[in-house]
């Protein structure tokens, strides 16, 4: 394979935004995936699009990030489920109340539109929270992504844009030799491209020590719990002030109850298992908030493996001492912000004046 | 989650070679729980009448004193029943988390079997989701153990001899049997009804019920399959086509019981993540198993018909050699026992063989069956998925089971594919031209069964909910 | 025709449920999904995406047609037993 600009290692949803962006340009480009592309985080991952568990610092990004997800039919593909809908997190002792008006407070100096409310308002905007509440923070920009479905659109996009999709290939060398990058798989085969970007999201430290680059990036296999299909039993997207609970109700009618409530898995051998009590920690948060979530039965549960870095921030930019080779990766909450992150790194590597201090890998490096 | 109980072993599931194995394991001192989520022992095929039902003393049936000789035994060798229990996980280890009416239940134990048996397999035709459309498994079920016939018509379709069974007792119990819809012929009857006989014994009962059936003036449609079955203002009209001469007919009924054998139970081993083979005569896909049942996990052992079907009789036995791989391999029986009681188990199974050719055409599929499936027939019931949603999956890329899953969403649904995955397989493989192993099985998930939340959280207090850090800010 | 066999064993006894707005006789302890089944109950829920009627079908609590809302709450109807004054709703469930 010959006359890649670039090649994206790692077809998650960062990985393929920074391709479809650099496609659009006029580039050539291939996207690299061990498995068929989005079948990580990004395809199993509770598609939460939600400013109350963004990151304080990364808030900016990640409400360009949504204006992306509620524009899918500018950029991507017609057929993914994305819908807006109000976010309250909530509140229930007075502990949390106070959690959450400093939280909220810093969020919002950060650019996130949210502001506290009182419990009656709370109930008002949804009828079927918990009234023990002591109060919540609204945000109107809030709504959610049926993750499952990313794959089938990014590949769609990405094969209108020209970009080679190249999956069950497993890089097992990066060689670098004449200003080309040699990408070799397990099975022999070999991909040359000019330039490179890392986007294997767990499996970047992995990929990163190819190229004698070592950092930590830690892990967390978290659980998903998806019941069947119900009536109505929640009107928003549900958080709560500590951050482990997220609520959401699809048009189909099933909820799906995330909150990163970690189950047992790693990256070796792939082999996940939930944890029994932390599934009924999770559901009892659940029905904490939403009592009449007690009527209805699980479904399915999964696991999918989230990336964060020594201090939980992401990794974008230039990769340090290699020309032309470049990183996306562990970016918190990551799925609101992976489209518009994509983009930055894109806009980065085309030449453009982008700020990325903020994500530098070498903070991390000793 | 309620309190937690520690066992040598746990048996799930109460059918003959479940109880077979507890009662062995028992015997030499183990502490033994079995778990069943029906209300009692015996399994599917010796289900019991729901326990609000009291015997009448002058009259019983065959299989009703054989569950109740179960039960009896259970209760003497002390061996802890969790009946009414559903099992929604099972780690390595061994964790078994259930729940009951009560709430949720976490057991441990060091040693696993699993006698979970098999599924009735229906191929789907045009509308076989009519209400009023039941398995024949399921009618066997309505019949001896809730002691009620479906409907006052009733027309019988499938393979081999449970078609006998079922039509036998419709009949026993005063119903009237509007057809018999055999996809094969009358001459196989014979032969496979070595498979059902719960005696060899009674080879001559088992002729009995055919004179009864035929002697009822029942019409039996050989050769044929249901082609399409639409609702009528009063049960269910079925269409007919007879497989050789094509030709057409439809007949009027209250209720269609169909099946087309069974297929291994493979929740557990699948999310314990074991290794699988493909077998299509004992049904599908089994765990691999050694000669003694062990599985490719320590521990745990698999036995019974969701080892591979061969029938009740055998399951008994299969029920033993698991229980004495179990106990060599902790070490309470030596090699010379061991030797002993399975060589003379071993002998009693090969005595079965005979009637291994009939069992397999219990369960064995005809192709004519795929081949009626047309293009907008629902394959997936849970998510409404077609036939012609899958052949697309298999167009656009979809190489495997999973992958069609992801897709389509097939086996998304509360049965996780269970009712499904053999017909989706089916058709995907003769889409590829490939076998179908080659398509792999659905990865197994939790819950095993849908958990229904107010059992799992039961009560609790705010403060209780295990404290988890807060997020990062 | 009698649907219910009598001839090997006494039922429990006579109560009754309700079924969306009808009440029904059964007998205590006796299968749901069943009473449902030979009382003209046959339309249990509501498939997804095409709207069909579903009923039961395996009778082993592994399909899931046999779904109910049974005093509120979803349930696989072949592993419930009648208790007196049940309340059980069918049809499209997600429309309640």
């Amino acid at each position: 394979m010959n006359n890649i600009d670039i090649a994206v290692i790692g077809g998650g949803i960062n990985g393929s935004s920074a391709a479809l962006h650099l496609a659009k340009s006029g580039l050539k480009v291939c996207v690299i995936d061990k498995d068929s592309i989005c079948r990580g985080a990004s395809g199993v991952n509770a598609g939460t699009l939600t400013m109350h568990m963004t990151r304080a610092k990364l808030i900016p990004f990640a409400k360009k990030g949504w204006e992306l997800w509620m524009n899918t039919d500018k950029w991507l593909s017609h057929n993914i489920d994305v819908k807006q809908k109000q976010g309250l997190c909530l509140a229930f002792t007075e502990e949390e109340e106070k959690l959450l008006n400093e939280r909220s407070k810093v969020r919002k100096e950060y650019g996130a539109d949210i502001k506290i409310i009182s419990k009656s308002e709370a109930l008002k905007i949804d009828p079927n929270i918990n009234n023990k509440i002591k109060c919540a923070a609204f945000c109107e920009m809030d709504g959610y992504v049926s993750a499952n479905q990313t794959g089938d659109a990014y590949t769609k996009a990405l094969k209108e844009n020209n970009v080679d999709i190249i999956e069950n290939f497993e890089v097992s060398n990066i060689n670098n030799s004449n200003n080309t990058y040699e990408i070799v798989a397990k099975d022999g085969k070999k991909i040359h491209a000019n330039k490179i970007v890392l986007a294997t999201g767990v499996y970047l430290e992995k990929i990163l020590k190819l190229l004698d680059i070592n950092i930590q990036i830690k892990c967390f296999p978290q659980q998903l719990i998806v019941t069947e299909r119900m009536p109505e039993l929640l009107k928003t997207v549900i958080t709560v002030a500590h951050g482990k609970l997220s609520l959401k109700q699809f048009e189909n009618g099933t909820v799906l109850i995330g909150g990163g409530w970690p189950g047992k898995g790693n990256i070796e051998n792939g082999y996940n298992e939930t944890i029994p009590e932390n599934l009924i920690g999770n559901m009892r948060l659940a029905c904490h908030a939403i009592p009449n979530l007690k009527n209805s039965r699980v479904s399915r549960v999964w696991l999918g493996l989230e990336a964060e870095t020594d201090d939980a921030m992401p990794i974008i930019g230039e990769l340090p001492n290699l020309k032309n080779a470049f990183i996306i990766g562990s970016i918190h909450s990551g799925y609101t912000s992976g489209p518009y992150m994509g983009k930055l790194l894109s806009e980065k590597i085309l030449g453009k004046d982008v700020d990325l201090s903020l994500f530098d890998i070498k903070r991390l490096m000793n | 989650m309620n309190f937690k109980k520690e066992y040598d072993t746990i048996v799930i599931g109460a059918g003959p070679s479940g109880v077979k194995a507890a009662l062995r394991c028992s015997k030499k001192g183990l502490k033994v729980l079995i778990i069943d989520s029906n209300q009692n022992s015996g399994g599917q095929i010796y289900r019991a009448p729901p326990k609000s039902y009291v015997k009448k003393s002058n009259k019983s049936l065959e299989e009703n004193l054989i569950q109740i000789k179960f039960s009896k035994h259970l209760e003497e060798n002390n061996i802890d029943t969790a009946y009414n229990h559903t099992v929604w996980q099972v780690s390595p280890g061994f964790k078994i988390n259930t729940f009951n009416e009560e709430g949720a239940v976490e057991w441990s134990a060091k040693n696993l079997i699993i006698a979970t048996g098999t599924y009735e397999k229906i191929i789907p035709f045009e509308g076989w989701t009519t209400p009023g459309i039941i398995g024949l498994a399921a009618c066997t079920i309505m019949l001896k153990s809730h002691q009620t016939i479906p409907g006052n018509k009733i027309i019988l379709s499938g393979n081999g001899p449970l078609l006998i069974l079922v039509a036998y007792y419709v009949l026993k119990f005063g119903g009237k049997v509007d057809a018999i819809i055999d996809t094969s012929s009358k001459i196989k009857w014979i032969q496979s009804m070595f498979s059902l006989i719960l005696n060899p014994k009674n080879f001559i009962q088992g002729i009995s019920w055919i004179f009864k059936i035929i002697l009822s003036k029942v019409p039996i449609y050989s050769n044929s399959l249901v082609t399409k079955a639409n609702k009528t203002q009063n049960g269910i009209s079925v269409e007919i086509q007879n497989i050789k001469n094509k030709k057409i007919k439809v007949l009027d009924t209250e209720v269609l019981a169909i099946g087309h054998g069974l297929t291994p139970s493979t929740d557990i081993t699948r999310l314990l993540r074991v290794d699988h083979l493909y077998n299509e005569l004992k049904g599908g896909w089994i765990p691999k198993l050694d000669k003694y049942f062990r599985s490719s996990m320590k521990g745990l052992y698999i036995t019974g018909d969701g080892a591979g079907i061969s029938g009740a009789i055998a399951a008994e036995d299969k029920g033993e050699l698991a229980a004495c791989a179990l106990l060599k391999d902790q070490n309470i029986i030596n090699e010379k026992e061991f030797n002993n009681t399975t060589n003379k188990i071993l002998n009693r199974l090969k005595r079965y063989e005979i009637f291994a050719k009939g069992i397999a055409e219990l369960n064995s599929t005809p192709t004519s069956l795929i081949k009626n499936i047309n293009d907008n027939t629902i394959l997936c019931r849970c998510e409404d998925i077609t036939k012609k949603d899958i052949k697309n999956a298999v167009n656009n890329g979809a190489k495997n089971l999973n992958q069609i899953k992801s897709w389509t969403r097939f086996g998304m649904g509360p049965c996780q594919g269970r009712t499904c995955q053999y017909s989706v397989a089916k058709v995907a493989s003769e889409q590829l031209k490939c076998n179908v192993k080659d398509l792999g099985y659905l990865t197994g998930r939790t819950p095993l069964r849908p958990f229904p939340l107010d059992k799992a959280i039961g009560d609790f207090e705010y403060e209780e909910i295990t404290k988890v850090e807060a997020a990062p800010l | 025709m009698n649907l219910r066999i009598h001839d090997y064993f006494e039922r429990g006894k006579k109560v009754r449920i309700i079924v969306n707005d009808d009440t029904i006789e059964a007998y205590e302890g006796e299968c749901l999904s069943v009473v449902l089944f030979i009382s003209n109950k046959k339309n249990l829920r509501t498939s997804p995406k095409l709207k069909e009627n579903r009923g039961m079908l395996c009778m082993m609590g592994s399909c899931q047609e046999c779904v109910v809302l049974l005093n509120g709450k979803k349930v696989t109807s072949c592993n419930i037993f009648i208790k007196d004054g049940m309340e059980v709703k069918t049809g499209n469930l997600n429309e309640f």
